[in-house]
């Protein structure tokens, strides 16, 4: 599966055999490409492509962990950068449960997330594919007024990972988009609305589907105004309820427990949600945005059931964060690049699909709110107490059927209620470019503020 | 100068886009490092101040809410429509300020919150310094306001 990037296992294994008595070495390795065009009216805005290759290395020594990165492989850089960890950990404070990952026995998936054709893809091919999707969104409506942003981007990235504890391991992966933001109407009637495409090879995107996202976005709230307060159902869309996803999949993260900042601490076995909720967290998924054969400290990853039929399973956890919580990693650490040491997160949160098609939840919550985008998630949710309050657009649902659009009012509830109050699980299972897939949800008695 | 006396005089250029219109730039041209673009951004952005009496503005006040700290926010650039998170702000009832709020929001529209502020106080500030996020890149910047009175505004939250 993964050849191609044997240079990089070599120099981590490498770095992970300098380890002195007393002390574990750990070193990542990336190195990644990436391009991105903008286009505005016809013409190229900006395009900027990327190479990058760097190194992160952990050095734990007695109960102290000290990490450096630098932007280069040179032999005497990645030596400076030993070097560099070796002093910083000299300066930790001694945390007794620090310490890297060790193998785990668990078999890393069989996933293929390289595509050949995407490095090859040639920049006037990518640029002509951001031209042609700007001129779908703008061919989509007459009611078109302006194409905010056409953009196309792709990313091509190899890492390894190899410590003094025994861990190798490599990987390789590639992803491309297409994303447009449209907007439709009059200057007294101004709406956007976005779209996207998302997938590993230049095959796999959809162009008809991200403009027409777009298109159908802005066009639906032409007219939209502000809605008079109320507590009603709410049916989101799936990008809504991947949004909704990664915010809780961030309180199921063992080191946010630990720290006494997670609604779901000392909750596990208990019931958290309706029954027709079942949240894993499954990297090994090939078709996940986030696959991955291992985690950012060279562990296989595997499919974590968080909730399952609403009763709260388990915590994600990194070596570290496991070992202070008196259990073992799920392969859930993550990295920003080289240059950041491993944290925890989930990569690939996704609710179980269920039975209901878009339409049949629309007919069965019946009188509602359809949201189709949120805005102020980062100050919007808190994440100790739950309580949940963002901008919202979208059409108010009556009779079964979307009726009329509306925007500026905010939805507010908390995680928990929101999650206790589930009444339909779409089957419209969607990847998206985030650590959550989404799917359509609807939610009784959220409180809705306008006028 | 943006706004002079409630009549917009001018936009944020950088140089790229000053020269495409046949202008001047505005030295706005910002990028978050030698990684990235430049692109038209806010620098030091603040309100001057007016000439009310803060606290006379809030005893003028019979129902509403005192926001002293706002937290993150976000804006649709193209329509106005805007959501920021209160960390600190408390109800005014009958021009005082009374019981503190919890975690709700504010939504509105830019173009319309300029046109319905309706009291503007002396009391001139510079807020935090923060960093602002446009198109995945971070910039820092500052802003600074008197007290300023909105006639409407919608606070989100769950209170029934």
């Amino acid at each position: 599966m993964s050849g191609g990037n044997s240079d990089l296992l070599e120099l981590a294994t490498r770095v992970a055999g300098w380890a002195q008595d007393g002390e574990q070495v750990e070193a990542y390795v990336a190195r990644g490409r990436e391009t991105e065009v903008r286009v505005y009216e016809g013409e190229v805005e900006s395009l900027s492509s990327a190479e990058s290759a760097g190194i992160g290395i952990r050095v734990v020594s007695g109960s102290r962990q000290g990490f450096a990165y630098a932007g280069s492989l040179d032999a005497d850089v990645v030596h400076e950068t030993l070097d560099e960890a070796r002093d910083n950990a000299g300066f930790a404070s001694p945390d007794e449960w620090v310490g890297l990952a060790g193998p785990d026995g668990v078999a890393p998936a069989d996933l293929d997330l390289w595509r050949d054709d995407l490095a090859a893809y040639p920049t006037d091919v990518k640029v002509a594919r951001a031209l042609e999707l700007e001129r779908a969104v703008r061919a989509g409506d007459s009611r078109i007024r302006a194409v905010e942003s056409a953009e196309w981007g792709d990313a091509a990235v190899e890492s390894a990972v190899a410590s003094s504890t025994g861990i190798r391991a490599s990987s390789r992966r590639t992803v491309c988009y297409l994303s447009a933001s449209a907007v439709a109407g009059s200057a007294a009637d101004t709406q956007t609305g976005s779209g996207y495409s998302v997938g590993r090879s230049p095959d796999d995107l959809d162009l008809d589907k991200a403009a027409g996202d777009a298109v159908r976005r802005a066009t639906r709230l032409l007219g939209a105004v502000k809605p008079h307060s109320a507590h009603l159902s709410v049916v989101f869309e799936p990008e809504i309820t991947a949004t909704l996803l990664a915010v809780i999949g961030g309180t199921l993260d063992g080191e946010a427990v630990l720290k006494g900042r997670s609604l779901f601490a000392d909750r596990v076995g208990e019931e958290v949600s309706v029954g027709a909720i079942t949240l894993v967290d499954d990297p090994t998924d090939p078709e996940a945005y986030g696959a991955a054969r291992f985690d950012a400290e060279g562990l296989a990853t595997r499919r974590n059931v968080l909730i399952e039929a609403g009763v709260l399973r388990e915590f994600l956890y990194n070596s570290y964060s496991a070992r202070r919580a008196g259990t073992v990693s799920t392969a859930s650490a993550v990295r920003a690049g080289f240059k950041s040491a491993p944290g925890t997160g989930a990569r690939a949160l996704t609710v179980v699909p269920g039975q209901h098609s878009p339409e049949e939840i629309l007919a069965l919550v019946g009188d509602g709110l359809f949201v189709q985008s949120v805005s102020g998630v980062h100050s919007g949710v808190n994440p100790v107490s739950g309580d949940f309050s963002v901008g919202a657009e979208g059409v108010l649902i009556r009779g079964g059927e979307l009726a009329g659009p509306v925007r500026e009012f905010t939805i507010a509830s908390t995680i928990q209620r929101m999650l206790s109050g589930v009444v339909a699980v779409g089957s419209d299972l969607e990847r998206l470019p985030s650590s959550a897939a989404g799917l359509t949800l609807a939610i009784a008695d959220v409180s809705m503020s306008g006028e | 100068m943006l706004i002079e006396n409630g009549v917009l005089t001018e936009y944020m250029w950088d140089w790229l886009r000053a020269r495409q219109e046949g202008r001047l730039g505005t030295g706005n041209g910002r990028r978050e490092s030698y990684q990235h673009l430049p692109m038209v951004r806010m620098t030091n952005t603040y309100v001057l101040a007016g000439t009310s009496d803060p606290d006379e503005i809030v005893r003028q006040t019979p129902h509403g809410v005192y926001v002293a700290q706002l937290g993150g926010g976000q804006v649709n650039t193209a329509t106005g429509d805007f959501v920021f998170g209160m960390t600190e702000a408390y109800l005014i009832e009958d021009g005082h300020i009374t019981e503190p709020l919890r975690d709700a929001n504010l939504i509105g529209n830019g173009p319309d919150v300029l046109r319905n502020i309706d009291a503007v106080a002396a009391d001139f500030a510079m807020g935090m310094p923060g960093t602002c996020g446009k198109q995945g890149q971070g910039v820092p910047v500052g802003d600074g306001q008197p007290t300023l009175r909105v006639s409407a505004l919608t606070v989100g939250g769950t209170a029934r």
